[in-house]
């Protein structure tokens, strides 16, 4: 029997996977995902366990190629959207990204930000970077979309002060909110970042 | 390590990935490989080894193996030049070990 749950998590990575590994403890195997909805089926508790990476930063073929790579490692994968999307023909400028990934298109690469992966639970740590420079890197793309967006807010907001371009006093407050609230994930990565390249002057 | 970049020090990583694909392997035997042989030490995350493997096949030091169509998963094999990249990083490890090994034993007696 098919359990359908609606939830909406944003950009919180760790909330979702914290979640999905709930969900698994309370014996849910995760079979479908779409926009605003996760489907399960009865397992065994605890028999699976989840990871969310984040593959926004790369190209439509990149992130392809990694999801059969992780499924080649025996991992069952799934696409996850970030935002709230439903668009079909739309194009998205993601100057954060690496390479051709610089360029969102729907169908491609828009609504599928997310990769969650699925292991049978085996006693190890579900980790799928592991190596300092690979972390440095990973938390990097994640911090540069956060970055990007506060920039841009950041921006806006400035122009709108020296009358560049013309927002009401809502519009500037909201553009304010949605600054703020991705300027709290930018420090948080930028952190994980710093503590690492600390550790890597003396480790690998 | 930054510091070693004249010295031509591999990664970890790096080196045990070399040393994984002497002879044609896949990704997941590339994991089980390094596993095994660290004896649990070393686990490399999927993600770390997909990075590894693709700056490895930039650099030329590893070439893929076998027919890519019809095979299921993909496998690797090392080249002529990371095989000498590895002899290298062999030759480097060995000094190293000497003069540890001279300093440590060294002062224990």
């Amino acid at each position: 029997m098919i359990k359908k749950v609606y939830r909406y998590f944003f950009g919180f990575i760790k909330a979702q996977e914290k979640w999905l590994n709930k969900m698994a403890a309370d014996g849910y195997r995760l079979v479908r995902t779409s926009i605003m909805s996760y489907e399960f089926e009865p397992c065994l508790k605890g028999e699976y366990e989840y990871c969310i990476e984040f593959v926004a930063d790369k190209s439509y073929k990149k992130a392809k190629e990694y999801r059969e790579f992780l499924e080649e490692m025996e991992y069952r994968t799934f696409t996850k959207n970030i935002n709230i999307r439903y668009c079909i023909g739309k194009i998205k400028l993601r100057l954060w990204a690496k390479g051709t990934g610089k360029i969102a298109t729907a169908p491609g690469s828009i609504n599928k930000e997310l990769l969650i992966i699925e292991k049978k639970r085996d006693g190890k740590p579900f980790e799928l970077h592991t190596d300092l420079q690979d972390l440095i890197d990973y938390n990097r793309s994640i911090r540069n979309s956060y970055l990007y967006v506060s920039l841009l807010t950041a921006f806006i907001l400035l122009c709108s002060f020296i009358k560049i371009i013309d927002l009401s006093a809502a519009g500037k407050f909201i553009l304010g909110i949605i600054g703020a609230l991705f300027v709290i994930p930018t420090i948080f990565y930028s952190k994980i970042i710093y503590d690492y390249k600390e550790n890597q002057k003396t480790q690998e | 390590m930054r510091d070693n970049i004249k010295g031509g020090a591999l990664t970890e990583t790096t080196f045990c990935v070399l040393l994984a694909v002497y002879k044609p392997n896949h990704g997941y035997g590339i994991m089980q490989f390094i596993e095994n042989e660290t004896s649990g030490r070393l686990s490399l995350g999927a993600g770390t080894l997909y990075g590894a493997i693709n700056t490895l096949l930039k650099k030329g030091w590893i070439i893929p193996y076998g027919d890519e169509k019809n095979s299921r998963k993909k496998e690797y094999i090392i080249s002529n030049e990371g095989m000498k990249t590895a002899e290298k990083e062999l030759e480097r490890l060995q000094q190293i070990y000497k003069i540890a090994e001279n300093i440590i034993r060294g002062a224990k007696k």
